[in-house]
């Protein structure tokens, strides 16, 4: 029995270690407290000696220097209610099962309290003499018992003793105080592990701000409620924890040779992680890149589940074998299954990895790097993890890494006057406020979180009150505004996309819309003054309707002249869809040819950027394969074109319907009042002004409305185009 | 120990309470802002923040305007707990919003725990004499019972809306004043002063 723990501990040289680590920070002190110990002991017997030893430290410390300490302990009322009634019923029992089989454990942490308390040369002679002189042993241990903890059942403590001394059965029932005892010291112990944090996040509330971390965690919870309890209070959707991490990094880490490299210092990193659990503010010097790189790391291990989620996880690893043109696509479209935090998570991370792996010259960090320190935690292949990282811009287009502006405390009165700015920071107040408000419903109030509720409920008050007087004042200008932007449609088109787009794939657009302004540039000239754009059109006309409601003899033949123009809409909606998108390409090739030479040009473009892209890479891609892409590409979209506008259509379908069951009620109506139609007949040479003025008026809207219509057709195919080239434009710049 | 130096004026918490489109918020932008607004949109929950000077006293107060409807309660009742004065509110032309103020009495009673909380019943839109359909004594009885003061508002007029205010506040020190020995008859003589008020309005 002496000689079996030191094996043990051969055997498994990290055991008791990471035990003691994971118990509490002390694990150096335990170590030193126990260091005599051991050569005694078996498995069992040791680990029990351990949670005895630090017990006793516990009461040593409490005991020797702070003795307020114990105070402060028994007064916070719910811990301590809590870890009883907790841990008493659960421990005891299995201690009470396992009781004889650990006789001799128990003498043995008997033995280490006297160590710890007594001096070691005595402790030495026990062992020898422990197995003869068991009672005595047994005397001393409730000995100590009574010093230690004035028992109440001192007394009863005694006369057991007694009878023990008469009759060893009876040690079973002593034990069993003994483990009372034991259970006493862990809730103890747990007390003042909890008063580490405490000291150090001085100044807030312990009793608050352990519970908060406790009940409502944020590492090692799933994503989704990580987001919910701590969030940034922008639009990104990322626990805060991740967003402060990468912010530090990216501002600080990407030229550091220390990024995902060097471990962090332990008790910083606890710190840091401690503010993070505990809602508690950071500041700089809680922060260095190590300690950055180990957060994430930590915040992603911790995760219950793989950020890829578990049902795609095996897909996203599947895709990294797929040949290239695919691939992309099938990523895009996993990535796009994400739920979106997790989507948002994996676009900061990768984009964030991005810009180490680019800073490679400066921080000699690449992707093994990067592998080695967060492969396990985010439980990628390396493959995968290259390909997210490499791609990311592409994956991840609209995610921008922005450093995260918390939400302001008070509203400066310089704070901007833009209504972007002010929803913005409404927003953030906003997601805060239900935040406090979910925390409180949770049930942690405290004096500062309420002071916290109404000054974030303030600034929104302020920032709805201001946003809504520059939406007032806004407001009449807006309308001049919009119909001038509406005139001036064209150039200002021309110029935008001359500045931000000046390649070869955006002259085939400006052609195709040519043929449609010219159409469209006389219609203009006619009315300016009604000019708008086209849901406005519809807007307009119904109030119109509804004027001449009254009016019911004007109705009727304004109702014929619309008749035709729906039905003619119809076809223009359902021309597109019918045709299959290969017709369709057809025929807008043939307009191109008809208005400009445009078609040569498109040739010379595309063999020309196969002349200049591909060739040193990959001469692979002949012009068929390439004219077959283009093709699919457009299937695609046209497809997808297709879809919306057949919804469209529907939807414009149940409108006639319910439009003509309406006319039909009305003319109902009228055949009652037809008596009465003469009378007013009469006096109608005001009424037949306005109705032929509203007839050419509404005549005049259904051509524009016509016109707009076809415009708007004529872009949406543009924007195809555009589209197919931008997406071959990538996948030859890619192959 | 009861007045504090000007650097950090004593700071009363006021909430108003009532069912939806009683005026709960026309009150409050007009004693905030003098304005009144004509167009009714419902509040999730609104605090603002204004300097009062109070018999001779400068005091900074918080108001906070709540949800009369229901599906804000939950937002409402985290308020409750830090609210330090009470303005309870119900429409004279609209019985149902009388007969829910005794629901918000009882609400605040068991949130704070307290009988002599600071507490105003107010009877607004007491320029739409016309349509009014809550008779002024059964409002001075349940005002009486409260041992509460009670005042008839008009947000459009802006009449007695500051004397609503005021009086809360005025109780609000009070309390917090510790004055015990003052603070229980002081109701009592601001629910006597308070129908004088009704009267003149």
């Amino acid at each position: 029995m002496d000689f079996e723990s030191p094996d043990v501990e051969k055997d498994f040289p990290g055991l008791y270690a990471s035990e003691s680590g994971r118990k509490s920070n002390e694990s150096d002190f335990s170590d030193g407290a126990e260091h005599e110990k051991p050569s005694k002991k078996d498995l069992l017997g040791r680990r029990k000696e351990k949670k005895e030893s630090k017990k006793d430290r516990g009461y040593a410390a409490l005991e020797g220097e702070s003795s307020p300490e114990e105070d402060t302990d028994t007064k916070s009322p719910s811990k301590s209610k809590k870890t009883k009634s907790f841990k008493f019923p659960t421990k005891s029992k299995e201690k009470r099962e396992k009781s004889r089989d650990k006789e001799k454990v128990l003498e043995e942490t008997v033995k280490h309290k006297e160590v710890t308390e007594k001096d070691k040369k005595k402790e030495k002679e026990r062992e020898k003499e422990k197995k003869e002189k068991e009672k005595k042993k047994e005397k001393d241990k409730e000995k100590e018992e009574k010093a230690k903890f004035k028992f109440e059942s001192r007394e009863k403590l005694k006369d057991e003793k007694k009878e023990k001394v008469k009759d060893k059965d009876k040690e079973k029932s002593k034990e069993k105080e003994k483990e009372k005892v034991k259970e006493k010291d862990k809730d103890k112990k747990d007390k003042k592990l909890t008063k580490i944090p405490s000291t150090v996040t001085s100044g807030v509330p312990f009793e608050e701000i352990f519970t908060l971390g406790v009940a409502l965690p944020i590492f090692g919870v799933p994503l989704q409620q990580s987001v919910e309890r701590s969030r940034c209070h922008d639009d990104t959707g990322l626990p805060l924890v991740v967003r402060d991490s990468i912010d530090y990094l990216q501002a600080h880490g990407l030229k550091s040779k220390d990024i995902y490299r060097t471990e962090p210092d332990k008790i910083k990193f606890q710190q840091l992680r401690k503010l993070f659990t505990d809602r508690g503010p950071t500041f700089p010097y809680h922060w260095d890149v190590p300690v950055a790189c180990a957060m994430l790391k930590a915040f992603i291990s911790e995760l219950p589940e793989s950020i890829l989620t578990q049902e795609l996880h095996g897909q996203f690893e599947q895709a990294t074998a797929i040949a290239e043109p695919q691939r992309e696509a099938t990523m895009t479209n996993l990535i796009n299954k994400l739920p979106n935090c997790n989507h948002n998570l994996l676009a900061w991370l990768m984009r964030h990895f991005h810009h180490v792996v680019s800073n490679e010259q400066v921080n000699q960090a690449n992707i093994q790097t990067i592998m080695a320190a967060m492969g396990a935690a985010l439980n990628m292949s390396l493959n995968l993890l290259t390909y997210l990282v490499t791609k990311s811009e592409k994956l991840f287009p609209n995610v921008r890494l922005t450093k995260y502006v918390p939400p302001l405390h008070s509203l400066p009165a310089d704070f901007p006057d833009s209504a972007a700015e002010m929803s913005a920071e409404l927003r953030k107040q906003e997601s805060l406020l239900s935040q406090i408000h979910a925390e409180m419903h949770a049930g942690f109030i405290t004096a500062a979180r309420d002071q916290q509720l109404w000054e974030a409920q303030r600034i929104v008050t302020q920032l709805k009150r201001k946003l809504r007087s520059v939406q007032k004042s806004t407001e009449p200008n807006a309308v001049p505004t919009q119909q001038s932007s509406v005139d001036e449609k064209q150039p200002d088109e021309e110029t935008t996309r001359g500045s931000s787009q000046p390649t070869e794939a955006e002259k085939p657009v400006r052609e195709v819309e040519r043929p449609g302004r010219e159409v469209e540039r006389p219609v203009r000239e006619v009315e300016r003054p009604v000019r708008e754009v086209e849901r406005p059109v519809r807007e307009v006309e119904r109030p119109v309707r509804e004027v001449e409601r009254p009016v019911r003899e004007v109705e009727r033949p304004v109702r014929e002249a619309e008749k035709p123009v729906r039905e003619a809409e119809r076809p223009v909606d359902a021309f597109e869809p019918k045709e299959s998108p290969l017709d369709q390409d057809a025929t807008f090739e043939a307009e191109f040819e008809d208005n400009f030479d445009f078609k040569p040009d498109k040739k010379t473009t595309t063999v020309e950027t196969q002349a200049t892209e591909p060739i040193p890479d990959k001469p692979k891609l002949t012009e068929k394969e390439l004219k077959v892409l283009r093709l699919e590409l457009e299937n695609a979209e046209y497809l997808q074109l297709k879809s919306l506008l057949q919804a469209k259509i529907n939807s414009e379908q149940f409108e006639i319907v319910k439009l003509r069951s309406y006319v039909a009620l009305k003319n109902k109506q009228e055949c009652n009042l037809q008596n009465n139609k003469d009378a007013k007949e009469n006096s109608s040479v005001d009424e037949q002004e306005l109705k032929q003025r509203l007839m050419k008026e509404n005549a005049l809207l259904e051509q524009k409305r016509l016109n707009l219509i076809n415009q708007i057709f004529q872009e949406r195919v543009a924007c195809i185009q555009l589209k197919i080239e931008l997406a071959m434009k990538e996948i030859l710049s890619k192959s | 120990m009861s007045k504090k130096p000007a650097a950090q004026p004593t700071l009363h918490k006021v909430i108003m309470v009532g069912s939806g489109g009683v005026g709960k918020s026309a009150l409050t932008l007009q004693f905030m802002y003098d304005e009144f607004v004509e167009d009714y949109e419902p509040t999730k929950a609104d605090s603002y923040r204004k300097k009062v000077v109070l018999d001779g006293e400068e005091v900074q107060i918080d108001i906070l305007d709540t949800a009369g409807q229901e599906d804000y309660a939950a937002i409402r009742d985290n308020y409750f707990r830090s609210g330090e004065g009470f303005l309870c509110v119900f429409s004279i032309t609209e019985p149902e919003s009388f007969d829910a103020t005794q629901e918000f009495r009882e609400q605040i009673l068991r949130v704070k725990n307290d009988d002599n909380i600071p507490f105003l019943l107010v009877g607004n839109k007491s320029d739409l004499a016309d349509k009014r359909r809550v008779p002024l004594e059964t409002c001075r009885e349940r005002a009486h019972n409260w041992q509460v003061p009670y005042v008839e508002t008009s947000a459009k007029t802006r009449d007695n809306v500051d004397k609503a205010f005021l009086t809360l506040i005025r109780q609000m020190s009070r309390v917090k004043r510790g004055l015990a020995a003052e603070e229980d008859p002081a109701p009592d003589d601001a629910g006597r002063c308070k129908p004088s008020c009704c009267s003149i309005s």
